[in-house]
């Protein structure tokens, strides 16, 4: 983690769904910091060794900072990080944070908000939420899950917005129409998408379908890093010469060398790890380096992209 | 000469052709004054119920106006404007306002060479300068009117004219 790390205690644990537990965090030392809706933070978390880190949005209140609440999707396709959240964490147990970051803000000085949320994507509108009704906004949430798995919070968010909330449980063939939703909204809709790339996809070609700017369309597109074939990876600098476990990401072999990259997001979108490449195949995983970029094969986002060939150098 | 171009401060407004977003669902045209390249557009928009023309000159007040059209319109609307850089810009701001983002909004070529100038000392803007220095209509100071648009006040930015010795004035220069 690039900047300061909080020390916390997990204070309680809950079963959401059947796949989704929710994790609430208080403060050992410090007491923790407010923060804006969509914020999120990055968990480390340490197993056998090795530490992974990983990005979740808050889902409290961003005005209550007597502690902060993460709910977490139990992954097929994961590194451990989800697995280990599920099976190793226990109320009680101490664990750091990184402080809040956001890269996912609202658009304030939009007339509507129309949030799009699937599964375990419901989380960063539930920081959304408190700050809307606070200032009167006109915001509706359209919540798409599969009732067997997700669907955390449905009972809540429906007493908490009343008409202004929307279910689609696919296990029961209750689908939303993206696209006519978003052609019947008002002028100065701001539409906001968090869940499975087919999500953020399916809004975005409906939004381009009637001429509407992809500027008023925002997502969050960042998830954990995904395993691949293990690696080596040369530092110039050093000439020292690091392995890429299976499990773990890039940017967790560098720091777990005691190599510190600057990163935000660990999801491949906000920008701030890229490194040079110097010479090496990449298997490019990222949201952030454009196509033209990727092809050049001279940068790498670490937090989630890795080697292709058996071994790279990087210039740090 | 092109190296000098790609320094130059980019600080007035670029005004790209205008293409009809084709698949907006509203499309409301506004001029300063009518015109015969408004209306031509306005008539190569299929969509005849969907679309509003509306002139300011012949409207007696084009703000409601424009809170009238847009109340109810939909989220993919597209505004033209047509008018003098000033006109334009202030409709530009009252569209925002009512939630249209850039893409939303497309502005003609500004009509005449004319600009509002706001006067820096005394923070008035004076309406249809043709050329600098021009006179502040309220503090009087005579003022090198710059190349600075501030797309808040639709004016260009202007300043005391040899501000140390204000007796010696420059030739007049017409805008281009």
């Amino acid at each position: 983690m690039s900047t300061n790390k909080i020390s916390v205690k997990v204070s309680a644990i809950k079963q959401v769904s059947p796949s989704i537990r929710e994790f609430t965090f208080t403060s050992i030392n410090e007491p923790l910091s407010t923060f804006s809706p969509g914020s999120h933070i990055i968990v480390e978390m340490t197993n056998n060794e090795k530490t992974y880190r990983n990005a979740y949005s808050l889902l409290s209140d961003p005005f209550d900072s007597s502690n902060y609440r993460i709910a977490v999707r139990l992954q097929d396709n994961s590194r451990g990080g989800s697995v280990y959240m599920h099976e190793h964490v226990q109320v009680g147990d101490e664990m750091y944070l990184s402080p809040p970051a956001n890269l996912f803000a609202p658009q304030w000085n939009a007339n509507k908000h129309l949030l799009l949320a699937g599964g375990v994507g419901i989380t960063p509108f539930m920081s959304y939420l408190p700050e809307m009704q606070r200032r009167n906004c006109e915001v509706e949430l359209h919540y798409m899950f599969h009732g067997t798995q997700t669907g955390a919070y449905e009972d809540s968010l429906k007493t908490q917005l009343g008409k202004s909330f929307f279910s689609y449980d696919s296990d029961l063939n209750n689908r939303c129409d993206i696209e006519k939703l978003i052609a019947e909204q008002p002028l100065g809709t701001h539409i906001y998408i968090c869940g499975p790339t087919g999500l953020i996809e399916a809004a975005k070609a409906a939004a381009e379908k009637i001429d509407l700017p992809l500027t008023m369309v925002h997502y969050e597109e960042f998830s954990a890093a995904k395993p691949g074939k293990s690696f080596s990876v040369e530092l110039k600098s050093s000439g020292k010469t690091i392995v890429v476990g299976v499990e773990e990401s890039l940017l967790e072999a560098l720091e777990n060398a005691a190599v510190q990259i600057p990163n935000m997001c660990r999801g491949g979108v906000c920008g701030q790890c890229v490194c040079s490449v110097i010479d090496g195949e990449i298997e490019h995983r990222d949201n952030f380096l454009s196509a033209d970029e990727k092809t050049l094969n001279t940068l790498i986002m670490p937090c989630v992209s890795r080697a292709q060939t058996e071994r790279i150098i990087l210039d740090i | 000469m092109n190296n000098e171009r790609e320094h130059e401060a980019t600080n007035r407004p670029f005004y790209e052709s205008i293409e009809i977003n084709k698949h907006s669902s509203y499309q409301l045209f506004i001029g300063e004054l009518a015109s015969d390249t408004l209306n031509e557009l306005y008539e190569t928009c299929i969509h005849y119920d969907k679309k509003q023309l509306c002139i300011a000159a012949t409207s007696p007040d084009i703000d409601s106006d424009l809170t009238f059209f847009l109340s109810t319109a939909p989220v993919n609307t597209t505004v033209y404007i047509q008018g003098s850089e000033a006109f334009i810009w202030k409709l530009w701001q009252r569209v925002k306002v009512l939630g249209l983002v850039d893409e939303q909004i497309k502005m003609f070529q500004p009509e005449n060479k004319q600009r509002d100038l706001f006067c820096v000392h005394c923070f008035t803007t004076t309406h249809e300068v043709t050329q600098t220095p021009a006179l502040c209509d309220d503090c009087q100071r005579l003022l090198v009117v710059t190349e600075h648009f501030s797309k808040h006040h639709a004016a260009y930015m202007g300043y005391q004219v040899n501000a140390e010795n204000p007796t010696e004035i420059p030739d007049p220069k017409e805008f281009t």
